[in-house]
């Protein structure tokens, strides 16, 4: 019968990473304790073990940590969601105040045609295109008279 | 459902959260660090180089870059959330009313009798009100909407993120705090392990030498570069737990309908002090890795 492997969880990654943890810490205090009697080669050999120990308490905490952010996904996409709801009802407010200012604009330009007066036509213009671009409009409105073409001044 | 948030108080949380967020990623670039320190402390036997090579403490350093820059990530999601919320309660139709004013001159450019002028604005500045209205209620029912739907969400991302950084079991150990996994604090300790047998095992060997006198100043520098991370590690844990807590007062103090003021200062309250912590313990941490 085929046993299939299951992955840690970050629970129990914990639990080994201290259960390791400890067995360094064991060792530590064994060789600073047998300072006097241990030989350097004996010494190395019991760091070369306690450093073993704390590789794999590392690994397991590397574990439970991959273990902790898979965890995280539906939560980090649920997020990712209510910003965007966040963000589109931003737009849905600048939008409101965008066409109001356009409407506005529009309402003046027209009072200006009603009016039939040039210079305010103009302006009422200017006003629209500000308020549409977001940018005052080029100078090409200009509100004095322009001298008809081939004529010198 | 009923009852609305107060939008200057979401404004609020955004603000300080934005504070912080540059602080936190300098702890998600130490996960990878703490390996790399741990390999450091090594020592060989006198004479020719040993027939078994030195074991490394640490092997999952790439793996742990990883996991650093994941959490920046997941981070940055909750940051985002906060600060589109925040700008979400500051959005509002100032654009219309700022132009306001400049309709009575308009209206008279526009060759408009001074009666005609006066009705334009009138109608104008009531459009201007009534838009600022709508506005203002479509704003605070879709944060109470988001804050409802998000606050499950947010609470786990919070301590979720804390947790990585350092559990609450790390944080007070001996107490009955059930395992919640693996924490970068917990590679922490790892390091505080080899350090210590590093230091200690030559120290004992000889402590009153000149040799000795150094090793002894280099242990006490090391051992306290490595007490301000603990501190910021914990600092993070304590931030990112009272974010969750934050939102969730925000949540309570809208669904009740008036918003309590008093209830609004403790939010402000509960978030500085976690908040001066952390960047207290960051610019500790920076100081001393100099």
């Amino acid at each position: 019968m085929a046993s299939q492997t299951q992955p840690l969880t970050a629970a129990q990654s914990q639990e080994l990473a201290q259960a390791f943890h400890e067995m360094a810490v064991a060792i530590g205090a064994y060789r600073l304790a047998q300072v006097n009697t241990l030989t350097d080669t004996q010494q190395y050999q019991l760091q070369n073990l306690q450093f073993q120990c704390l590789q794999y308490s590392n690994s397991f905490i590397t574990l439970g940590l991959f273990a902790q952010q898979a965890n995280l996904a539906a939560v980090l996409q649920m997020i990712k969601q209510k910003t965007t709801i966040a963000r589109q009802a931003i737009s849905a407010i600048t939008t409101v105040d965008k066409v109001l200012q356009i409407a506005t604009a529009a309402a003046v330009l027209g009072a200006s045609i009603a009016s039939m007066n040039p210079s305010a036509v103009a302006s009422g213009m200017q006003g629209l295109i500000t308020a549409v671009t977001g940018t005052a409009a080029a100078p090409s409105l200009s509100t004095s008279p322009q001298p008809p073409s081939g004529v010198d001044g | 459902m009923g009852g609305c948030p107060d939008l200057s108080q979401v404004q609020q949380l955004a603000k300080t959260a934005d504070g912080a967020k540059s602080s936190i990623t300098n702890i998600a670039a130490d996960f990878k660090g703490s390996c790399d320190r741990q390999n450091l402390y090594v020592h060989l036997p006198p004479g020719p180089p040993p027939a078994v090579p030195p074991q490394q403490a640490c092997i999952t350093g790439d793996d742990l870059d990883k996991l650093g820059e994941n959490l920046v990530v997941e981070q940055n999601i909750l940051m985002q959330y906060i600060d589109t919320l925040g700008t979400l309660a500051g959005t509002d139709a100032s654009g219309f009313e700022k132009t306001a004013p400049s309709l009575d001159s308009s209206f008279k450019n526009a060759g408009l009798s001074t009666n005609q002028q006066s009705m334009a604005k009138s109608a104008g500045t009531l459009a201007a009100q009534m838009t600022k209205f709508a506005t203002a209620g479509y704003r605070e029912k879709k944060i109470l909407e988001i804050l409802r739907d998000a606050d499950p969400a947010v609470t786990a991302l919070s301590s979720g993120l804390a947790d990585q950084v350092a559990t609450e079991a790390d944080v007070t150990p001996g107490t009955a705090v059930p395992m919640a996994g693996t924490s970068y604090l917990q590679l922490l300790r790892n390091e505080e392990v080899v350090l210590n047998s590093y230091y200690q095992i030559p120290l004992a060997k000889d402590p009153n030498s000149s040799a000795g006198t150094l090793l002894n100043v280099q242990y006490h520098s090391a051992l306290a570069e490595l007490k301000a991370r603990e501190n910021a590690a914990i600092a993070y844990r304590k931030f990112m737990i009272s974010i969750g807590q934050a939102h969730a007062k925000l949540l309570a103090g809208a669904q009740r309908g008036n918003f309590d003021k008093a209830s609004v200062k403790k939010i402000a309250q509960d978030l500085a002090q976690p908040i001066s912590d952390m960047i207290d313990a960051i610019t500790t941490l920076q100081k001393d890795a100099r």
